[in-house]
């Protein structure tokens, strides 16, 4: 508690030397508020527009990408989620399909043998 | 304040006539604060536009109109911190600019164009300007604004925006590096001449 206090104590006691505050007072007197060129004002504008413009311009080109990349997504995911065997003639058929598709007489044979058998 | 709340609400709001009032009204004094806190003349408009160009950019996040004036304070440290930062970078180009500005001087005064009490003003400025290069621009800035803008500590709170205690203590530091300095510039001319 002691300590604390003289630990504030201290901070608000260090004051600059009047040799120091002497010269920052005649800095302040040497060096009195400008005044403004005539060209401040319109460069001043010249400034804030063309950021205004670059900052227009970034933020267009930001929402085309942002677009697009939601398109590429919403595309991929369409192609991603469908089945793929719904798609191909080739998966889409069953074994026995595609056995009677490469052999079609001995398809043709088994039938006619069943068909005798139930005779 | 110079203006008054509505202007910086209609600002605010995206009014540029009403931003343009705002700028006419705070320049001259903005230009001052510039021109003390980074002592190079022929810099101080272009960060002076520097700054309200960040205010112009920035004015949507400003909380309330009550407390416009330590937002654009605070914005003019951050611009003269960056500028000095940039100027630390290209330190070898300041010296020998600041030897031409001596050139230039020692000549006015050979020809007799400067009276003495022009000649002490900037011996002065530039002796303070040596005593603030020799601390870091946090102090320089910090010790500007206190001591020759002469800013309050509640001012000084709100554009730092720390607490009492922080800005006490950051305050003792930067008196004491200065009056450090102050001792070894005083000593420099002594030694210089040669006495003890």
């Amino acid at each position: 508690m002691a300590n604390e206090q003289r630990n504030r104590a201290e901070l608000d006691g260090l004051e600059l030397p009047a040799e120091i505050r002497a010269s920052f007072a005649a800095y302040r007197e040497a060096l009195p508020d400008p005044e403004p060129g005539a060209n401040f004002m319109p460069q001043l504008w010249v400034r804030i527009d063309s950021q205004r413009n670059g900052t227009f311009s970034f933020g267009w080109l930001a929402k085309r990408f942002v677009s697009v990349a939601v398109a590429s997504c919403l595309a991929m995911s369409i192609l991603f989620l469908t089945p793929v065997h719904q798609m191909s003639p080739i998966y889409g058929a069953t074994y026995l399909d595609a056995l009677s598709a490469d052999h079609p007489d001995d398809v043709a044979d088994a039938d006619l043998n069943r068909s005798i058998e139930t005779l | 304040m110079l203006v008054d709340f509505e202007l910086i609400e209609s600002a605010r709001g995206g009014n540029d006539a009403a931003f343009n009032q705002i700028v006419l009204a705070y320049r001259k004094r903005i230009l001052g604060t510039i021109s003390r806190l980074i002592g190079r003349p022929e810099d101080v408009e272009d960060v002076g536009q520097e700054v309200f160009l960040r205010l112009y950019f920035s004015l949507d996040q400003l909380r309330t109109a009550e407390v416009f004036e330590p937002w654009l304070y605070r914005l003019t440290v951050n611009a003269a911190y960056d500028y000095l930062r940039r100027q630390k970078r290209r330190h070898e180009s300041r010296m020998s600019d600041l030897s031409e500005q001596q050139v230039i001087m020692a000549d006015a005064v050979a020809g007799g164009k400067v009276s003495k009490e022009e000649l002490r003003r900037t011996d002065m400025k530039e002796f303070v300007d040596s005593l603030l290069d020799s601390v870091s621009e946090e102090d320089r800035v910090l010790l500007t604004l206190k001591e020759v803008e002469g800013l309050s500590l509640k001012e000084l709170e709100q554009v730092y925006q720390v607490n009492e205690n922080a800005l006490k203590v950051r305050l003792f530091r930067a008196r004491q590096r200065v009056i450090k300095a102050f001792g070894k510039l005083s000593e420099t001319p002594a030694k210089l001449r040669g006495v003890d």
